[in-house]
């Protein structure tokens, strides 16, 4: 039954149409946590997400039958099948593995911790973005939720950056995604997305925004992110005025 | 009769925000003295009036003063507050005429809003009972008056547990709130009572970028401007933190409601994408 709910403010969590299915666990295919997890992940995505695809179909994944995947460990305890479960990627499994990141021989880090600041500003002017104030910058970092970013363990250089802002529970903010130009067309700012996103969706938050040059709204697309989904328009204060 | 200014219909708040517009042909001038700013710290009130004999003469503004509500002591200063100014600044600090904000020394640590509440429109009864709709961004909102809230505007229910974390990861809860005070007849203190109708949060990196989320008015009080006040008093507030970057995602028919506040669609080509789970 489909209840129609009047919209009243700029939150894309709340849709137009709040349809309340009623959920048919099927418990015999809950066999292991993982596909708990799942179902738990899918059942609150349906409640907060919208409720008809862009492409207009209703994909009905509720009620369908949890296949487990072959599960593997990381040294950097993620684990492949999370991908899947939070149905990240396609194959159940990070576009690039752990295994392979290292292999190429970068290092991921999911903290401040162990940052430099001014090798993160190089990158930023690198791709065209301003430098900040490292006073700022740090302050920033310390008050954003998410982060992931790529060393190269050789050169010790910073080569990938990605943060996500949010409330922690509901909505995220995904700000400065950026691959030092020299070693982009690897993988790495999908390797770097794929973490943060997995992170962001364990964590419940299902609502994952982010505002998109022109020129890379190509490289969201094949991550899941749709442009403008339903109307929805970003916006930002110009203090030049009408 | 100096008028008590009430809704956007006679002042428009997005006067004060975007240059080029005119308050009744008047300049208005402030003076920064010392006194005032040293007295700003202290306002909880702001109030403006307008005196309506002399279109085109100074506007009056009066502020309350007192570091505790309770111990509020009323003053009128007929200052004179220069437009372009509160424009270009928006009450943050210039130098010429420092209405101030707090300097940006201050803001490297993480100073707890004082921002004054401002009142958006006061209605004086007859039998002396005063209620006013006023903005706060520093009161602590009460999840369960949230809830009614976001039922009466048909949103769906929300685990209460995450919506406390919500507002407490949030960098700014706005709230507007209708607040009733009436007059008791022997001299014992007015009995006030305060009610939420309205709220927006924004979540934030405290530095250079806010987003702005869940922006609702009760319905039995839209229509009157209300809407347009939270938000532009919530920009401001964020603007006074030196927030450069104030971003939402707007539906679209709500758009136009915000490019009137000031914001712009796809700055610059940026598009706004949101994630959608396909797997």
């Amino acid at each position: 039954m489909a209840t129609r709910v009047p919209l009243s403010s700029a939150s894309p969590e709340h849709q137009k149409y709040a349809f309340q299915h009623s959920i048919e666990v099927n418990l015999a295919g809950l066999a292991s946590r993982r596909s708990n997890l799942r179902w738990t992940i899918r059942s609150s995505l349906a409640a907060s997400c919208f409720s008809t695809p862009p492409q207009g179909a209703w994909k009905p994944w509720l009620c369908a039958p949890c296949s487990p995947s072959a599960a593997s460990q990381s040294t950097l305890g993620v684990t492949e099948t999370e991908a899947e479960a939070f149905g990240v990627t396609e194959t159940g499994s990070f576009s690039v593995s752990d295994e392979t990141l290292l292999a190429r021989g970068f290092e991921l880090h999911n903290s401040l911790q162990g940052i430099d600041l001014d090798h993160l500003n190089d990158l930023f002017v690198k791709v065209g973005f301003p430098r900040r104030q490292k006073q700022k910058l740090e302050r920033a970092l310390q008050h954003t939720s998410s982060i992931r970013w790529l060393q190269e363990v050789k050169s010790h250089k910073l080569v990938a950056f990605a943060r996500a802002t949010g409330d922690d529970v509901f909505n995220a903010i995904i700000w400065d995604v950026v691959v030092d130009p020299s070693y982009q067309g690897l993988g790495l700012g999908k390797a770097i997305m794929e973490r943060l996103m997995v992170d962001l969706l364990s964590k419940g938050i299902t609502n994952i925004g982010l505002y998109a040059e022109p020129n890379v709204v190509g490289f969201y697309k094949p991550l899941g992110y749709i442009a403008d989904p339903q109307g929805i328009r970003a916006m930002a204060y110009s203090r030049k005025g009408k | 009769m100096a008028t008590a200014l009430t809704s956007g219909a006679h002042l428009p708040q997005t006067s004060l925000l975007q240059s080029g517009l005119h308050l009744y042909q008047s300049a208005i001038l402030v003076h920064s003295s010392n006194l005032w700013a040293d007295r700003l710290s202290q306002v909880s009130e702001i109030h403006l009036t307008v005196d309506m004999r002399k279109p085109g003469d100074h506007a009056i503004l009066k502020a309350t003063f007192g570091s505790e509500k309770n111990g509020l002591h009323r003053r009128g200063s007929k200052l004179v507050v220069h437009f372009w100014d509160t424009v270009r600044s928006g009450f943050i600090k210039q130098p010429s005429t420092s209405v101030t904000g707090p300097r940006d020394a201050e803001l490297s640590e993480d100073v707890p809003f004082n921002d004054a509440d401002v009142v958006i429109i006061e209605k004086m009864h007859p039998d002396g009972t005063r209620e006013k709709i006023t903005f706060s961004s520093n009161v602590a909102v009460n999840v369960q008056e949230l809830e009614q809230l976001c039922l009466k505007v048909g949103w769906p229910k929300r685990a209460q547990s995450k919506v406390e974390a919500a507002i407490k990861n949030s960098f700014m809860v706005a709230s507007l709130s209708l607040v009733r005070e009436s007059s008791q007849p022997d001299g014992r203190p007015n009995e006030v009572k305060r009610e939420l109708i309205g709220m927006a949060r924004a979540t934030s990196d405290h530095v250079f970028n806010a987003t702005i989320w869940d922006v609702l008015v009760d319905p039995c009080y839209q229509g009157q401007g209300l809407g347009k006040a939270l938000v532009e008093q919530m920009v401001r507030a964020l603007l006074r933190r030196n927030i450069g970057n104030i971003t939402l995602f707007a539906d679209s028919q709500v758009v136009d409601f915000y490019k009137n506040l000031g914001f712009e669609a796809d700055p610059e080509g940026i598009k706004g994408m949101f994630w959608y789970p396909r797997f």
